[in-house]
């Protein structure tokens, strides 16, 4: 029992280590990647928060959206880190290095998927106070349910973690990466509740409805949209933080199991 | 002969892609000794990167067996490599970090302590003449420069088998020469090295003794000396011709 204690502390310190590396990597591109953000955010708040009201578009999809922008920031983060795995094991193979450390290999690819959640969490957390300045009084604070938001944010982040490394163990070639923002990135946010909630599409169509229930992005949007604009007109928070778990758990399992043998690691 | 570190038994590797299956080692067997250089020789696709990465324990063999102190290095391959620095042949640094951030992280992740690591840190920036580079940033270095300091964190953890895979390709002359006065200085301190390159003059140099890999098996293994003599040759690099001329001969 002790001897077991033991191994799983050392195993612990040294990915706390590995992601204190990455944390340190990430500082560098910092600001870079703050004003990247700011300036997504900022474009669609003011559009859907400001300019197409006058329009006539409700006045609430200003808030509404910033929490899709804020809850799929870490979904668009994910292109950049499969290229940058994929280009490494098409390349120099910086992971094999990761691979002889003192852990077991699938702890590696979880670590990888934990550290991309961490670093991918940390930008969108940024993005509440700056939402907040941007749409002032449209964004009402008293409606956060800061235990669930913050239970939702960390299952979202650990989602998008695992999915990107997910898309690099099915991903061979770089060549592939080519299509992956159209056919993956694009009808995943596109169907995944970013513009309309669940509700909206199921009183259209409730197939249309289920079927959405197939896209995880969906129980980002639902369940981060329940958590910080009130629980009325989305899916049951805990249905969502259910749902999500689903798939982080299965896409992280096929995603090790995957790269175990594409890497040919010792099981 | 000193005892041995680590016995490698009948290892067998395979690479399966669909159904086209490639033999990369048709049951290899030979010990490392204790604090010995241990020179891998072949030509290309010979098996020698195969056989390195097996025992750095990156990837599993599909036969025979590799032993540490006894024992099967698969019985806990995380303990076995505690003791393995693996140095490859493509630079794994991470570069945006100093010299320094990277020993030190690289200490980290063996569960050092910060004063052993940098007392370690000393030693290596001197013992490697990185010194004057300790707070740059790892991109900024020659090629040279960038081996030497991937031998020394390779070495951060004190490892009793330090597996290094041609190390010197590429490099100027004078710098190989240079780093074959690092890599004998790594056999003082009591480390076994598993030196695997195609520069025969080399392994004549550095080697105790020198294994020749030909098609996935082991040709021969002695020291350069004895190889020498029994081929009747004056240097390594002849007796590696003759060798791999009479396995021509044989193929054909």
């Amino acid at each position: 029992m002790l001897k077991n204690n033991l191994i799983t502390k050392n195993y612990l310190t040294t990915i706390y280590y590995l992601i204190r590396r990455d944390l340190r990597v990430f500082k560098e591109e910092f600001w870079g990647k703050l004003i990247d953000t700011s300036l997504l955010l900022f474009t669609t708040v003011v559009i859907f928060g400001y300019f197409l009201p006058a329009y006539g578009l409700k006045t609430d999809y200003g808030p509404f959206l910033l929490i899709g922008v804020i809850a799929g920031f870490g979904f668009f983060e994910v292109v950049g880190k499969v290229s940058v795995m994929i280009a490494d094991l098409e390349g120099d193979r910086t992971i094999l290095y990761t691979l002889t450390l003192p852990i077991p290999s699938w702890l590696v690819f979880v670590y990888i998927g934990v550290s991309w959640a961490i670093l991918s969490s940390i930008m969108s957390l940024l993005m509440f106070p700056l939402g907040k300045v941007l749409l002032f009084s449209q964004f009402d604070l008293m409606k956060i349910n800061l235990f669930k938001l913050l239970l939702i944010f960390i299952m979202s982040n650990l989602f998008f973690g695992f999915f990107a490394l997910w898309l690099v163990a099915i991903l061979k070639k770089m060549s592939n990466l080519s299509h992956l923002f159209v056919r993956v990135i694009n009808p995943m946010y596109s169907f995944g509740g970013w513009w309309y909630s669940w509700f909206a599409i199921y009183s259209i169509s409730p197939i249309l409805g289920y079927l959405h229930l197939i896209n995880p992005l969906l129980y980002v949007m639902e369940g981060m949209r329940a958590a910080t604009l009130g629980q009325e007109g989305y899916l049951p928070f805990w249905f969502s933080v259910a749902g999500l778990t689903i798939f982080t758990v299965g896409f992280a399992w096929d995603a090790i199991r995957r790269l175990q043998k594409r890497l040919d690691c010792i099981t | 002969m000193k005892p041995p570190l680590i016995k490698i038994q009948s290892v067998k590797k395979i690479y399966r892609d669909g159904s086209h299956e490639k033999v990369a080692l048709k049951g290899v067997s030979f010990d490392i000794c204790e604090g010995e250089i241990l020179g891998l020789l072949g030509v290309n696709g010979a098996g020698k990167t195969t056989l390195s990465t097996i025992l750095a324990g990156l990837h599993p063999c599909n036969g025979g067996d590799v032993f540490y102190n006894g024992k099967s290095i698969y019985e806990n391959i995380v303990a076995y490599r505690k003791i393995v620095g693996f140095c490859p042949q493509k630079p794994n640094l991470d570069l945006s970090l100093s010299l320094e951030e990277n020993l030190i992280f690289a200490g980290r992740y063996h569960l050092m302590t910060l004063d052993d690591i940098r007392d370690q840190i000393d030693r290596l920036m001197d013992q490697f003449h990185l010194r004057e580079y300790a707070k740059s940033k790892a991109f900024v270095l020659s090629g040279g420069y960038k081996q030497r300091f991937l031998i020394a964190r390779t070495l951060i953890h004190r490892p009793k088998l330090i597996i290094l895979d041609e190390p010197t390709v590429g490099l100027d002359p004078h710098i190989r020469h240079q780093l074959w006065e690092q890599i004998l200085d790594l056999k003082k301190s009591g480390a076994s090295v598993l030196l695997t390159t195609h520069y025969l003059d080399e392994a004549e140099h550095l080697s105790d003794r020198v294994c020749i890999i030909d098609a996935g098996s082991v040709k021969t293994i002695d020291t350069p000396k004895n190889l020498m003599e029994l081929h009747q040759k004056g240097r390594l690099e002849e007796v590696f011709l003759k060798l791999m001329q009479e396995s021509d001969y044989v193929e054909k």
